[in-house]
């Protein structure tokens, strides 16, 4: 079993109770121990709010923990992680948004934590961004890189919207795309097939290591 | 597509439902109301049980159905399951899912019948669970106990014996908690008769059996 996968149920505990202090001290064994952050991020962060969201539906645990869960996350993101991005003069820059309305925004938020692990400078912004807005701040603060976020499938066509006012507006900038909805059985294919059209200039990911090889590549 | 929360005046608009797109059609919004009535009128136990919060998730829940129509027919049946399971997770089985589909699909083809193929994408949906549910017991004898527990319990609530046989088929199908949180309100001896709960126990018992046999066979 790895060091992981030993402190998963740990992690889920204080998770579940909200405490950040307890699940961040974890982190930090754990980051001493030498697991990377990457597995921290994915092995840890991501499983376990995708069982928090399992055990909402099984009427396991209440909305309220729901929230309990998402809130400590954040806050762990939030407090743990900037401290290990790498000191570098961040001459990369990428902003990752979520489709608007879209609350669920830990997913972007680890995409932007692990593109800041490369020496980028890495926003991502709060939710129910509408894509003026979106234009606006491209605008202003000229990344090398969008990424967009989708993750019911119901907001296909708020991401169909942001795409292609980004690729009109910006039609060199690469769009980087992903999200729960892209995994979908047939639905996330047409989807991307959709957006491939509107912007050319797309690309999708759907691991982390494909994500780190493409901003290495810049 | 309008946007619950940024909409509170909206007729389908709930705001304990969470974030979710709801319809903006006006024959859909009154056909969504209709049905939510329907439902409402035909299982009473709605009402007793949650109260005005049932009503309005009522109201919220048929509005997010409708704007399923947008998708494709696999895409309606993954979401129609989804929503299902939180259902059923909190005392109303997937059967109360069915007849909502069946009676959302008839509502808006008697307002708006020169989109009838399109309705028809819930109907299907309504038969995917329908399907399921016949694998564990047949229609014949979900009818018999069903009909069986509305004269022996003597009626406090009407129609309440499919709920409970629909629940059975759940477990059956590997469904973790929809009799316990069926029953942790329907066999309440503060609230429910000793004739209404000697039923219920009854019904249960042989409908487990019905479901057992099948699965024997399946």
């Amino acid at each position: 079993m790895s060091l992981v996968e030993d402190r998963y149920d740990d992690y889920m505990f204080g998770l579940l109770t909200g405490d950040t202090r307890y699940c961040a001290r974890l982190f930090h064994e754990l980051l001493k121990a030498g697991v990377p952050v990457q597995s921290l991020l994915m092995d840890l962060m991501q499983r376990a709010m995708y069982e928090v969201g399992e055990r909402w539906v099984k009427n396991e645990i209440s909305i309220a923990t729901e929230y309990m869960a998402s809130t400590t996350t954040n806050k762990l993101l939030s407090r743990v992680f900037p401290a290990l991005h790498q000191i570098s003069d961040e001459h990369h820059s990428a902003i990752i948004i979520c489709t608007p309305h879209n609350i669920h925004l830990i997913g972007p938020r680890i995409v932007a934590e692990i593109i800041a692990l490369h020496g980028w400078k890495a926003t991502s912004l709060a939710h129910n961004l509408q894509s003026d807005a979106l234009i606006d701040i491209i605008r202003e603060r000229k990344p090398d890189v969008v990424g967009i976020s989708i993750s019911m499938i119901f907001d296909r066509a708020d991401i169909e919207g942001l795409v292609a006012k980004v690729a009109d507006t910006f039609p060199d900038l690469p769009i980087m795309v992903g999200g729960h909805a892209f995994l979908i059985p047939e639905v996330g294919d047409r989807l991307l097939e959709t957006l491939k059209v509107r912007a050319p200039n797309l690309h999708h990911f759907d691991s982390i290591a494909t994500l780190e090889a493409y901003i290495d590549s810049f | 597509m309008l946007n619950n929360l940024t909409n509170p005046q909206h007729p389908l608009h709930n705001p304990d439902a969470g974030n979710h797109p709801l319809p903006h059609d006006q024959m859909e919004i009154e056909a969504a109301l209709r049905c939510a009535r329907r439902i409402l009128n035909l299982y009473p136990y709605f009402m007793e049980r949650y109260g005005h919060r049932g009503e309005a998730f009522t109201r919220s829940d048929t509005g997010y159905l409708v704007t399923l129509l947008n998708n494709e027919q696999h895409c309606v049946d993954r979401e129609v399951g989804w929503l299902a399971r939180v259902l059923a997770a909190r005392g109303m089985p997937r059967f109360l899912t069915e007849i909502h589909l069946d009676a959302l699909a008839e509502e808006l083809v008697m307002l708006v019948p020169e989109q009838d193929k399109r309705f028809k994408k819930l109907s299907l949906a309504a038969e995917t669970l329908r399907e399921e549910r016949l694998r564990y017991m047949s229609q014949a004898d979900f009818d018999t106990l069903s009909a069986d527990f509305e004269t022996n319990s003597t009626g406090t609530i009407p129609n309440v014996g499919p709920i409970l046989v629909g629940a059975v088929c759940d477990e059956a199908a590997g469904l973790k908690g929809v009799i316990p949180g069926l029953v942790s309100w329907l066999d309440d001896g503060q609230r429910f008769s000793a004739a209404w709960r000697h039923a219920l126990a009854d019904t249960l018992k042989r409908a487990r059996v019905i479901a057992e046999q099948s699965k024997g066979h399946a």
